[in-house]
């Protein structure tokens, strides 16, 4: 299997920090970008609307969608389930990654936008800030556990869906004086709680690393 | 446990879709949003003001429909609409996405009290449905349902939006799934059901109960 993408995207990176949190980073391999480039004529064969990440099985068929993409690894890779046995628990640990995806990034990506790709949507940044970030992180915190992870006190799909938006929660901070955790004590405790870990530092440096490379890359 | 929302929501049909394919439509109590729209109590059960929402025993909310169909596919009896073959589930489960991410927001355009402009509306009639249709076809099975050779969860999904497409997408020009083979094959398969009949009558009814309060209002 072949999962393409960069770690900077935190769609493919809640794939490897899955893996990772499976003890099973190898058993995938990272090509990186797509050949020939993003939306070149490979990426749209691999995925209709050339986004990333993507995930190419051994039959050549691909698999679109972090989430979808995170849960079938989850499924198909050795080492502990990231899916709670519980139902309940099962549909907080899905609602965690809905939310980034459907309320979260949405606004993140006008800040991290702007950090990364030097995109400019002042209105869109300002409303990110006061009210789009703070109501979804609202919807969000109803569903993180006691710790000290986001279910209970084992790593799930919650978590890995959760932890990269922390690295772009950081670019906003940096960039904007945005600090997400001062106003949301629960995400600021799970936070406190797993930051030091080594998967999450690892996710980081991962992540710091696809930034500066794309830094450098946009000033050339 | 209480579902929160209206038929003539599709994200509402996705859940109540699941509970018929499973014949466990008594399992669950439905209830209109108490105060209305983004009322305090509803904004209180769901922060992101939105339909459907799950009220458990327990007095717990669930939010996001893909979430409560999942859920609910899990507890109540009945057939597996996410199938336990791992490479089947993945398969549904990315069709469902696809209309989530796709799909739906180019439908919702078509929605009046949403206030897009005549320019969004017919991008989304010209362009961005039609590549999501695109998308679709390009992804689904084939046959007489979207995932595999049974009903599943992406069935539950893409059903409710028949009666969106036929009332609201027709006015702006677009002709059911058009030109794309798999999809009129499952349309011409599906529509022919009462899963699908049922569902577009009760969606028509809601919409009638819609128009009659907001004439009363």
């Amino acid at each position: 299997m072949k999962l393409y993408g960069s770690s900077v995207s935190p769609f493919y990176e809640r794939c490897l920090i899955a893996l990772e949190m499976k003890n099973a980073l190898d058993a995938v391999q990272y090509p990186g970008f797509p050949p020939g480039g993003m939306k070149s004529d490979a990426h749209f064969k691999g995925h209709p609307y050339g986004k990333i990440p993507y995930l190419e099985l051994d039959d050549d068929t691909c698999l679109i969608e972090g989430q979808v993409i995170m849960e079938y690894l989850d499924g198909v890779v050795g080492g502990p389930t990231l899916t709670p046995a519980d139902p309940y628990d099962r549909a907080r640990a899905s609602l965690i990654g809905r939310i980034v995806d459907t309320y979260i990034f949405p606004h993140q990506g006008k800040l991290s936008g702007n950090v990364i790709f030097g995109y400019q949507d002042p209105e869109g940044e300002q409303n990110a800030i006061e009210k789009g970030i703070p109501d979804a992180i609202k919807a969000l915190e109803r569903y993180i556990g006691d710790g000290p992870n986001v279910i209970g006190d084992s790593w799930s799909t919650g978590d890995a869906a959760l932890i990269p938006y922390m690295f772009h929660a950081q670019l906003a901070k940096d960039a904007f004086g945005f600090d997400v955790l001062a106003d949301h004590k629960v995400l600021a405790a799970w936070w406190g709680n797993v930051q030091d870990t080594a998967i999450v530092q690892n996710c980081m440096a991962r992540m710091q690393k696809s930034f500066e490379y794309l830094q450098a890359a946009m000033a050339d | 446990m209480k579902l929160y929302g209206a038929h003539l929501s599709p994200y509402f049909g996705r859940c109540y879709l699941v509970m018929a394919l499973k014949g466990q439509t008594d399992a669950v109590e439905l209830g209109d949003i108490p105060g209305g729209m983004k009322s305090p109590a509803h904004m209180a059960a769901n922060p992101t003001g939105k339909i459907p929402y799950l009220e458990k025993d327990d007095g717990t909310y669930l939010i996001e429909s893909q979430v409560i169909a999942e859920y609910l596919d899990a507890i109540l009896e009945g057939d597996a609409l996410v199938p336990e073959d791992l490479d089947e589930a993945t398969h549904a489960l990315m069709i469902c996405r696809i209309i989530d991410t796709y799909m739906a927001p180019a439908m919702e355009r078509f929605w009046a009290n949403r206030g897009y402009s005549d320019e969004e509306v017919k991008k989304a009639a010209t362009e961005s449905l039609p590549a999501a249709f695109d998308y679709l076809e390009h992804f689904i099975t084939g046959g007489k349902y979207l995932s595999g050779d049974s009903w599943t969860i992406a069935d539950a999904a893409l059903i409710p939006w028949l009666f969106h497409m036929e009332k609201f997408a027709k006015q702006h020009g677009v002709d059911g799934f058009g030109d794309r083979p798999k999809l009129q094959e499952w349309y011409a398969h599906v529509s022919q059901t009462d899963i699908v009949k049922d569902s577009m009558v009760r969606a028509e009814k809601s919409l009638e109960q819609l128009l009659a309060f907001l004439q009363k209002k």
